[in-house]
């Protein structure tokens, strides 16, 4: 089946033309990588530096396919009762309860205990569950656990999970996956492998400055191209935490609302905590500012 | 696919593989697989099917994209189809791409090699010029017992997983609910759980430069007594750069261990620059995590010979990044020694005090002095 048939864009091309129709710009780069994921049915790992746009890929994705995202955000310690399922508790007490007022044996009854109806989904399983399909974005993997990734494993090849009481749930349509990661520890290679890869640098200048006109229509062409210019120097500074995307979208807003038209060196120094967000950052970047502004 | 086409698009990954790309067999099958759903004459998406299927880490773009180029560099005048459309009868003519036995090719594929040797030559130079005397067993009875009292003093976490215990914070819900069942759905004893303790993780700095000259090989075997002690560890050496020296230290055999240090770090004895070697250890997310939540000691006189202020604030940040930030020099064996460079006494606000660590005995009562485990 080609892709056109099963909806989908049929070129790189058509499927940046789609998404620019949504206000989403992407590269070639990251367009060919969303194309690849969807035509060939491959979870996708983006790793950057923070703030390149890694969690609005998979936006992107669901809004190519008209399917909703379900996100999981991973952190130190998470585990399958956070991100699969877990039984509802507090519904099984009073649910014996109840039984045990009616006369029955609690121990002839221990079946119903564990039925779907008292299953609470968590995002993974919710994404199993859709019947239509629907987009997972697991997002900072490289958060979570050692022991969480080689269980995210499991779900990414058999796109089933396993209850032990109930039985094995199995996808209807198998999701579409897209992984993040900010690369603070190296992910494995067994994960590595049944993903496609993309590495998302920061965008060029002109193109950074389109994606803040498109998303702010408010601000003036030639405050944007300022904004990208002196964002484009403070990535060049020996930095802790270089400003992303969205940094440059919210110093080009926070400029706009100020009614600045022109970058200047006093607009700079004055709303710079926009944009740098660590007090040694500021310091460095303020005994700057002159070159800044450009 | 045709023949020659297939030969070339598989011939590609493995030169990928032979430049040290480790492309396994799976992404080679994802890679051909996409590339019969795109025009291959559009060399740009060839380039983007290759790259997004075949890689895994940023610092094999540059080699990629440098075979790539010697690999598919097109040919003036040749019609290009589509991969899987091809009119039999045509195969012949459909060598689209440049192959595999250009001059360009095997100049790559030789510079890479040649390229290590070089390296391995001038290692070999400073292994003449770094050798460690072996290994005593006063010092091998010294390292043991530093093992194991590293193993208990080092701070703990909680870990936010939960396991099963006769007394905790938390009901286990399942576990409880079944015994319920079991007593006609009466909650008669609740299962608990507990939070985990997991020990912190040890991240070592040790100086190499010319002034500690004396202290490097007793610092060697204390990292190497550390890094045996079975917790979390990392380790780096810095004089003018910074050079990792886990790897080598994992190594059980001690004399070995030295050797690969040896082997690892390019400026020994050289100068130091503190600052710099700091901000290199901060800028990479990688390193920078093995600092986060850590008991860091870093083990230098202090002697800043670049900027200071870079010095301190690469301190400051660690001090903030890790758990506990301790500082142990050699200067502190003469008991008049004050710090006096400027660099040193900045920091000193942030370290509290600095500790004695001039030889195993003194690292060692640093240690023994906390006795027990430190606050977690």
């Amino acid at each position: 089946v080609s892709a056109s048939e099963r909806g989908l864009p049929g070129s790189i091309e058509e499927l940046q033309a789609r998404l620019a129709e949504h206000a989403y710009l992407v590269d070639e780069g990251l367009g060919a990588a969303l194309w690849l994921a969807l035509v060939l049915d491959k979870p996708l790992l983006l790793e950057g530096a923070p703030g390149v746009g890694k969690t609005e890929a998979g936006r992107c994705l669901a809004l190519l396919l008209d399917r909703p995202l379900i996100r999981l955000q991973c952190y130190e310690g998470i585990d399958a009762g956070q991100a699969l399922y877990d039984w509802d508790y507090a519904r099984q007490l009073l649910h014996l309860r109840v039984v045990q007022e009616s006369g029955q044996s609690p121990a002839a009854v221990e079946t119903e205990l564990y039925t779907p109806a008292f299953l609470i989904e968590r995002p993974l399983l919710k994404a199993l569950r859709q019947p239509e399909g629907c987009v997972v974005l697991i997002d900072e993997v490289d958060r979570a656990d050692d022991e969480f990734e080689a269980f995210l494993l499991e779900f990414l090849s058999e796109f089933q999970i396993t209850i032990p009481e109930i039985g094995t749930i199995a996808a209807g349509r198998p999701p579409h996956v897209v992984l993040t990661s900010n690369r603070t520890r190296e992910l494995h290679d067994a994960l590595k492998r049944r993903c496609l890869f993309h590495w998302i640098d920061y965008p060029d200048p002109a193109r950074e400055a389109e994606i803040i006109r498109v998303r702010c229509p408010d601000v003036p062409e030639r405050l944007a191209r300022g904004v990208v210019e002196a964002v484009g120097r403070l990535r060049e500074l020996d930095l802790l935490k270089r400003p992303g995307i969205a940094e440059s979208i919210d110093w080009a807003r926070a400029l706009a609302a100020l009614g600045v038209e022109t970058l200047g060196r006093a607009e700079i120094e004055r709303t710079l905590g926009v944009a740098l967000k660590e007090r040694e950052d500021l310091e460095r970047a303020r005994a700057q500012a002159a070159a800044l502004a450009g | 696919m045709t023949a020659p086409a297939l030969d070339h698009f598989t011939g590609f990954t493995r030169a990928l593989r032979e430049a040290g790309v480790p492309v396994a067999l799976g992404q080679v099958a994802t890679f051909l697989d996409a590339l019969t759903r795109i025009e291959l004459d559009r060399l740009d998406h060839v380039y983007w099917v290759g790259r997004l299927s075949l890689l895994g880490a940023p610092a094999q773009i540059p080699i990629y994209d440098r075979l790539f180029r010697a690999w598919f560099t097109p040919r003036e005048g040749v019609r290009l189809g589509r991969l899987g459309e091809v009119p039999p009868g045509e195969e012949d003519s459909e060598v689209r791409v440049r192959h595999a036995g250009a001059p360009e090719l095997d100049a790559i594929a030789g510079a890479a090699p040649a390229e290590r040797a070089g390296q391995r030559a001038s290692g070999a130079e400073i292994l003449r010029a770094k050798t460690f005397a072996r290994v005593s067993p006063g010092e091998v009875q010294a390292m043991e017992r530093l093992r194991a009292l590293v193993a208990e003093i080092v701070p703990r976490r909680l870990l936010p997983r939960l396991r099963l215990a006769r007394r905790g914070r938390r009901i286990d819900m399942r576990r409880s609910l079944r015994r319920a069942v079991r007593s006609d759905g009466e909650v008669i004893r609740l299962a608990r759980r507990r939070r985990r303790r997991e020990p912190r993780r040890l991240l070592l700095l040790i100086d190499v430069s010319g002034s500690m000259q004396a202290q490097i090989r007793p610092y060697l075997l204390f990292a190497h007594a550390l890094a045996a002690s079975g917790l979390p560890f990392e380790a780096f050496a810095f004089g003018t750069r910074l050079s990792r020296l886990t790897p080598a230290l994992r190594e059980r055999r001690i004399d070995r261990a030295l050797a690969g240090c040896a082997e690892a770090v390019l400026d020994w004895e050289g100068g130091t620059r503190i600052g710099d070697a700091l901000s290199a250890l901060l800028g990479a997310p990688r390193f920078r995590n093995a600092a986060r939540g850590a008991l860091i000691l870093i083990l230098s006189d202090g002697l800043e010979r670049g900027d200071p202020a870079a010095m301190v604030a690469g301190v400051a940040r660690l001090a903030r990044l890790g758990h506990r930030l301790l500082w142990l020099s050699p200067l502190l064996a003469d008991p008049r020694y004050r710090p006096q460079t400027r660099a040193l006494r900045a920091v000193l606000p942030i370290l509290g005090r600095l500790h004695e660590g001039s030889d195993l005995a003194s690292l060692q009562r640093v240690l023994e002095r906390r006795g027990r485990p430190l606050p977690a």
